[in-house]
């Protein structure tokens, strides 16, 4: 007598698979693995840039000038003014955790995640605390 | 001979029963939730269980009465989070459980809904409670992209969980919920 459905319960799973649709699409997972670019320039923190959006950086801080530039999923150090170039050699990155370093112009590059590992790591310190 | 029962001592006598009742349906489901912590569940998201814990609530909510089933409820939340999970864990488990009995009562009182509807209601509020609390207490607003996948895996653990309860409806005998 209760192992079986009601018109009502057909209902309620319609809407529950709406709803999970509905989310589904409005925020979408792809989103949660977003990626960010950080900018450190001398030990403090220049800007973050999203990783997807294509952009031209320029940071210049006393008499040292980097140009970093953000194409199409991939980051990599333009332009330095520095004596070795080594950051320019280093190439294009486009994975989270990879990093670019200028160290005589004191710039680090980063790609860090905005997504589930960030928050994984979040939900880890927030237990800690 | 049975001691003449006046108002009083018989009003003390039901109160004590069901505190006992309370305490030995809440030992009931805490074994399930400990059941369901011997044999994992690993559905490859993290977070996401099967609920079978939820069986015990729910069957006191149709052959018993509320009052019974969201006591037993939060005694077992309360017991499992300090045996198994944690006190941390068990805050999550307890908006899950809160919001998740809320609807379940609402839904079995409209008297529209099986039991297996109402089941799955419940599973999916208990994830849409327990994210509430995920997004702020630690997360942040971005955890909502894990609605979608949590309303689903609310409602397929729902659902198994429904149908179990709905075939011990039928065959348990009535006269195990005599009070």
């Amino acid at each position: 007598m209760h192992l079986s459905l009601r018109k009502a319960d057909f209902l309620l799973f319609f809407i529950f698979l709406a709803a999970a649709l509905i989310s589904a699409v409005s925020f979408p997972r792809s989103a949660e693995g977003k990626e960010l670019v950080r900018i450190i320039s001398n030990g403090e923190e220049y800007g973050i840039y999203p990783l997807e959006k294509n952009e031209e950086i320029e940071i210049v801080r006393e008499g040292h000038q980097n140009i970093v530039i953000i194409q199409d999923g991939t980051v990599h150090m333009d332009y330095s003014n520095c004596k070795n170039q080594i950051c320019v050699h280093t190439g294009e990155i486009s994975d989270k955790g990879e990093t670019i370093v200028c160290l005589p112009n004191y710039v680090i590059v980063e790609i860090i995640g905005s997504g589930e590992g960030g928050e994984d790591d979040e939900a880890v310190d927030a237990i800690v605390k | 001979m049975m001691k003449p029962s006046t108002p009083s001592s018989n009003k003390r006598n039901r109160s004590a029963r069901r505190v006992a009742l309370t305490g030995l349906l809440a030992a009931l489901a805490l074994i399930f939730s400990y059941v369901e912590v011997l044999v994992p569940f690993n559905a490859g998201v993290p977070g996401i269980k099967l609920g079978l814990a939820n069986l015990v609530p729910l069957i006191i909510l149709y052959r018993m009465d509320a009052g019974y089933a969201f006591a037993a409820n939060l005694i077992r939340v309360f017991l499992a989070g300090l045996l198994f999970s944690g006190m941390f864990a068990a805050l999550y488990s307890l908006a899950g459980s809160i919001t998740s009995f809320a609807v379940m009562y609402l839904l079995k009182k409209t008297g529209k809904f099986s039991v297996i509807g109402v089941s799955t209601a419940g599973g999916v509020f208990h994830n849409i409670g327990q994210l509430c609390v995920a997004i702020l207490a630690v997360s942040g607003p971005q955890l909502i992209h894990y609605l979608p996948v949590l309303i689903i895996s609310g409602m397929i653990a729902g659902i198994i969980v429904g149908i179990g309860a709905a075939v011990l409806l039928d065959r348990l005998p009535a006269k195990l919920f005599r009070e």
